[in-house]
C-alpha cells in the first residue's frame, strides 16, 4: 500500500493504537492487585497511626490490613464515620476524618477522641500544603502531641483553641509561631468537625449536625 | 591632604600593570577615589554640566535615610549597629572581591544598599542572617549581572526576599517591640526584647495598631519601617532634590490608597492605616525610586508606580502574606525595562508620523 | 567523529564491526556537549519541581531514561514504516505507553515515591527531551545507536537532577538521603532551597558553573551584550 495514502496512515494508527493499548492494559492487569493494596494500605496507615495501634514500621501492604482488620471496627454513629479501637491501656479510642481549607491548599486529618468523647487522644494531619518551616509544621510531631489529653469542650463550650499566647487552658494548644493563619484555619476545621460530633452526642452545638 | 596625595602617588606604580600589587588595583583606586578626585577625566564629548554624579547621589541618599537609621536605633536599641556594621563589612567585602575578579574599579554602588539592608529586616535577626542575607542579595541581585547600574532587581530587596523564604521561622520571630519611655532603646543593646506580631498580621485579626504609633514609629516591624515621620522626612527630602521621582512615589502611593479604598467599602480611615503600616512607605520613597531598577521614562515610572501599588493592595488584601510591598517592587522592577522599551517606541513611532 | 578505527563498540555490530564513533560521541554529546538541561535548557519544568529531594531526583533521572531508551528504540524501528503526517501522534502514542507503563510500576512497586512525585512522571510524556530526541535523532538513525542517544540525554538529564537534589536536599535539611550531613546544632536548614524558587536558583548557578568549565557562551557574552 502507498504510504502517503490517507488509508495507509489510518491502519498504522490503529493499529500503534491497538499495540499501545494491548500493552497498557496488560501492565495495568498486572499491577492491579498491588496498586489498590498501596492505595489502601495508604489509608489504612493513617487510621492506624492516630489510633496508636502498633503496626511493625517496614509491614508491608498486606501486613497492614492485616492488623487493621483484626484490631479496628467501621462505625457509622450518627451519621458519621468513625474507626473503633479498643486500646490496651487507654480503653475505646474512635477516630474520625476531618478536612477543611488551610492557608495555600486543603488539609485533611483524623481526630481521635477516647471513650469519654470528651478527651482527645490524637490529632493528625495526613495531607497538607501549607509553607514549608511555618504553616507546614502542623504535620510536626511537636505540634500534633500537643493535642494529646487535650478537652474539646469546656464549661465557656465547645471548641479547642490554637492561640498565640501560651495554652493555659485545657482546651488550648500553642499555635505556630509566625504562622497565624495556618494555626487559625485549623483551630476552623477542627472546632466544625468537633461542633459536629458534640451535636451528635446530644449536647447543644451551634451547629445542627449533617444527616444525623 | 597633600601628604595624603603624595603617599598615594608614590604607591601608585605598584598597582599599575606589572606592580607587585596589581591585583588589588580596586582597592588603591577606590582609596584614591575616597581621599581624593581620580586622575582619570573624561576627555571626549559629551561632557554632561552637572555637579550630580554617582557619588554625590548615594551621599544625598544616605542623608535622606538618616532619620530612619535613628528611628531604628531609638527604639530597637544599639545593636541594630551591629547589623548596619555586619551589612557593610559583608556586602563591601563582595564588591571588592568581584570588582578584583572582573579587573574593574570598585563601585560605590554598595553604600546605599548597605544603609537600606538592616532597614528593612527584623530588628531581632540574627547577625549571621544579615549577612547571609546582604551576600545573596549583591552576589544574585547585582554583580552576576555585572555589578552596579546593570541590575535587574534591587539588590536589598533581593536579599530580603531570600531570607523572608529561607529562614521564615527566624524572620518572623524577629519582630520585636519597640522600647518605650523617651530614651526608647538607645541605651540598651536589646537582645532580650519580646517578640510580638506587626501591626500588618495583627489588623488579619481585627487589632489595629492606634495611628499616632505608626506615625511615631514605637510600633514593632522592619527596623527602618516604622516611624512614618522619619520616613516622611527623608523621602520628601529626595524628592525634593529630585533624587527620588514625584512619579513614582506619587503613583505607587496613589494607586495603592484608590485600589485600598475600594477594597475597604471607601472607609478613608482603614485605607490612612495602610497607608502608615508596614513596608509601604519606605518601599515607595527609598525602594522604588532606585534609579537604576525603575524606568527612566516618566510615563514608565507612572506605569511601575501603578504596578508596584496595585500589586501591595492585592498580596496585603487577598492572599496569605500580611505585607505585599517587597514582592510588589520587585515585580516592578521585572516590568521596568520593557515599559521604558515600549513608551521610547510609542513616542518614537509618534514623532515618524508627525514628520510623516 | 570521522577517524575509523578499528575497536568494537555498542553501535558497531550492526554496521559490520567498523566503528565510526557514532556511539561514543552521541554518548558524549547528551551528557556533556548537548546536556538538555544545562546547555538545552529543556524539560526544566520536571527539573525544577522533583529536585527538592536526592532520591525523588533520581528515580525521575531513571523514569527518563527508561522512557527515552525505549521511545528512541521504537520510534526509529518504525521509522520506515511511520507516515509522515502522523508521525508526531505516533511518537507522542509511544512516549505516552513507556511513560503509564513506568508510572504503574512506580504505583505498584515503589509506592511512597509515586506519591512524592505526583503528576511529575506522567507528566514526563509533555517533555521536550523525550519529544525532541524521537524528533531529532530516533528518525534519521538506527534503532541501536538510537538507543544510545536516548540513553545519553536520559544520564545527561539525570546527572543534573542528581546534583541538584543533592545541593537542595543538603542546604535543605542538612543531610542528604537519610544521612545527617550538617549538625542541625549549628546549621539552620534553608527552606528556601526546597521551595521552587530554590530549584531556580541552584540551576541558575549550575548552569553558570557549566559554562564556566566548558568555557562556552564566553565570546557571545563579551562581544554582544551592550
Amino acid at each position: 500500500m502507498n504510504k502517503k495514502h490517507s488509508g495507509y496512515a489510518i491502519l498504522y494508527a490503529a493499529v500503534l493504537g491497538l499495540v499501545c493499548a494491548l500493552a497498557l492494559t496488560g501492565v495495568d492487569r498486572f499491577t492491579a492487585e498491588r496498586k489498590a493494596a498501596n492505595a489502601q494500605a495508604e489509608e489504612v496507615r493513617n487510621v492506624l497511626g492516630v489510633l496508636g495501634v502498633p503496626f511493625a514500621a517496614g509491614a508491608s501492604a498486606a501486613e497492614l490490613l492485616e492488623v487493621y482488620e483484626s484490631n479496628v471496627r467501621d462505625e457509622e454513629r450518627n451519621g458519621r464515620e468513625f474507626f473503633v479501637f479498643d486500646h490496651p491501656s487507654a480503653g475505646e479510642l474512635l477516630a474520625t476524618r476531618f478536612e477543611g481549607p488551610g492557608l495555600w491548599g486543603p488539609v485533611e486529618g483524623f481526630l481521635c477522641l477516647r471513650g469519654d468523647r470528651e478527651t482527645i487522644y490524637a490529632v493528625s494531619f495526613y495531607r497538607q500544603e501549607e509553607t514549608p518551616g511555618l504553616g507546614g509544621e502542623i504535620s510536626s510531631d511537636a505540634f500534633q502531641d500537643q493535642f494529646r489529653g487535650k478537652k474539646i469542650a469546656t464549661a465557656a463550650g465547645a471548641g479547642i483553641r490554637v492561640v498565640a499566647d501560651g495554652a493555659d487552658a485545657p482546651n488550648e494548644v500553642d499555635a505556630i509561631a509566625g504562622a497565624t493563619m495556618t494555626s487559625d484555619k485549623v483551630q476552623a476545621m477542627l472546632n466544625e468537625t468537633i461542633e459536629e460530633i458534640v451535636g451528635a452526642n446530644g449536647r447543644p452545638a451551634r451547629r445542627g449536625s449533617h444527616g444525623g | 591632604m597633600r601628604l595624603v596625595a603624595n603617599m598615594l602617588d608614590r604607591a601608585r606604580p605598584l598597582f599599575e600593570e606589572g606592580g607587585r600589587f596589581n591585583l588589588l588595583k580596586p582597592v588603591f583606586d577606590a582609596g584614591d577615589a575616597l581621599f581624593l578626585s581620580p586622575l582619570a577625566r573624561t576627555s571626549v564629548a559629551p561632557h554632561v554640566r552637572d555637579p550630580l554624579d554617582v557619588k554625590r547621589v548615594m551621599t544625598t541618599v544616605i542623608i535622606a535615610v538618616i532619620p530612619c537609621i535613628l528611628a531604628s536605633v531609638y527604639f530597637f536599641g544599639l545593636r541594630m549597629l551591629a547589623m548596619f556594621v555586619v551589612s557593610y563589612a559583608v556586602g563591601l567585602s563582595i564588591e571588592v572581591l568581584s570588582a578584583i575578579v572582573r579587573k574593574e574599579e570598585i563601585n560605590e554602588g554598595f553604600f546605599v544598599t548597605g544603609a537600606l539592608f538592616p532597614l528593612i529586616l527584623p530588628p531581632a535577626l540574627p547577625l549571621w542572617m544579615v549577612g547571609v542575607g546582604v551576600a545573596f542579595g549583591v552576589i544574585v541581585g547585582k554583580e552576576i549581572f555585572g555589578g552596579t547600574g546593570r541590575n535587574v532587581f534591587n539588590p536589598a530587596l533581593v536579599g530580603r526576599v531570600f531570607l523572608a523564604l529561607a529562614y521564615p521561622r527566624a524572620m518572623s520571630g524577629a519582630f520585636v517591640e519597640p522600647g518605650s519611655g523617651p530614651l526608647g532603646r538607645v541605651t540598651q543593646y536589646a537582645v532580650d526584647a519580646v517578640a510580638t506580631a506587626t501591626p500588618l498580621a495583627a489588623a488579619k485579626g481585627g487589632d489595629f495598631a492606634p495611628i499616632p504609633n505608626l506615625l511615631i514609629g514605637n510600633v514593632t516591624g522592619s527596623a527602618g519601617e516604622v516611624s512614618s515621620i522619619a520616613i516622611l522626612l527623608g523621602g520628601i527630602f529626595l524628592v525634593a532634590v529630585g533624587i527620588a521621582s514625584w512619579r513614582t512615589v506619587f503613583s505607587m502611593l496613589g494607586s495603592f490608597a484608590i485600589l485600598s479604598a475600594v477594597m475597604h467599602g471607601g472607609s478613608l480611615e482603614i485605607v490612612g492605616w495602610h497607608m502608615l503600616a508596614g513596608g509601604l512607605l519606605f518601599g515607595a520613597f527609598f525602594m522604588a525610586t532606585d534609579p537604576v531598577t525603575s524606568p527612566m521614562t516618566n510615563a514608565g515610572k507612572w506605569a511601575y508606580g501603578i504596578i508596584i501599588g496595585v500589586s501591595a493592595a492585592l498580596i496585603r488584601n487577598l492572599t496569605g502574606y500580611v505585607e505585599g510591598v517587597m514582592f510588589s517592587i520587585l515585580l516592578g522592577n521585572i516590568f521596568a525595562p520593557v515599559l521604558d522599551e515600549a513608551f521610547i517606541a510609542a513616542s518614537l513611532r509618534r514623532l515618524r508620523e508627525q514628520k510623516a | 567523529m570521522a577517524d575509523k578505527s578499528p575497536v568494537a563498540c555498542v553501535t558497531c555490530v550492526s554496521r559490520g564491526g567498523v566503528c565510526d564513533g557514532k556511539g561514543i560521541q552521541t554518548l558524549k554529546d547528551g551528557v556533556w556537549a548537548s546536556n538538555p538541561i544545562s546547555i538545552q535548557i529543556l524539560g526544566i519544568c520536571s527539573a525544577l519541581a522533583v529536585t527538592n529531594r536526592l532520591e525523588n531526583s533520581l528515580v525521575m533521572g531513571v523514569a527518563l531514561i527508561f522512557v527515552c531508551v525505549g521511545s528512541n528504540l521504537f520510534v526509529s524501528l518504525l521509522r520506515n514504516v511511520t507516515p509522515r503526517r502522523i508521525r508526531m501522534i505516533a511518537e507522542v502514542a509511544i512516549i505516552a505507553t513507556f511513560v503509564i507503563v513506568f508510572d504503574q510500576i512506580l504505583k505498584a512497586y515503589y509506592w511512597e515515591m509515586s506519591k512524592q512525585l505526583g503528576p511529575y512522571v506522567g507528566l514526563i510524556i509533555t517533555n521536550c527531551i523525550v519529544m525532541g530526541r524521537a524528533e531529532a535523532f530516533a528518525l534519521q538513525n538506527r534503532p541501536v545507536v538510537s538507543m544510545v542517544d536516548g540513553l545519553a540525554n536520559g544520564i545527561g538529564y539525570a546527572v543534573v537532577l542528581a546534583i541538584i537534589g543533592f545541593f537542595r536536599e543538603l542546604a535543605g535539611t542538612g543531610g542528604v538521603a537519610g544521612f545527617q550531613i550538617l549538625s542541625l546544632d549549628w546549621y539552620v536548614p534553608n527552606q528556601l532551597a526546597v521551595l521552587a524558587p530554590g530549584a531556580f536558583v541552584a540551576l541558575g548557578f549550575l548552569i553558570a558553573l557549566f559554562n564556566w568549565l566548558s568555557g562556552a557562551n564566553k565570546e557571545e557574552n563579551e562581544g554582544s551584550t551592550p
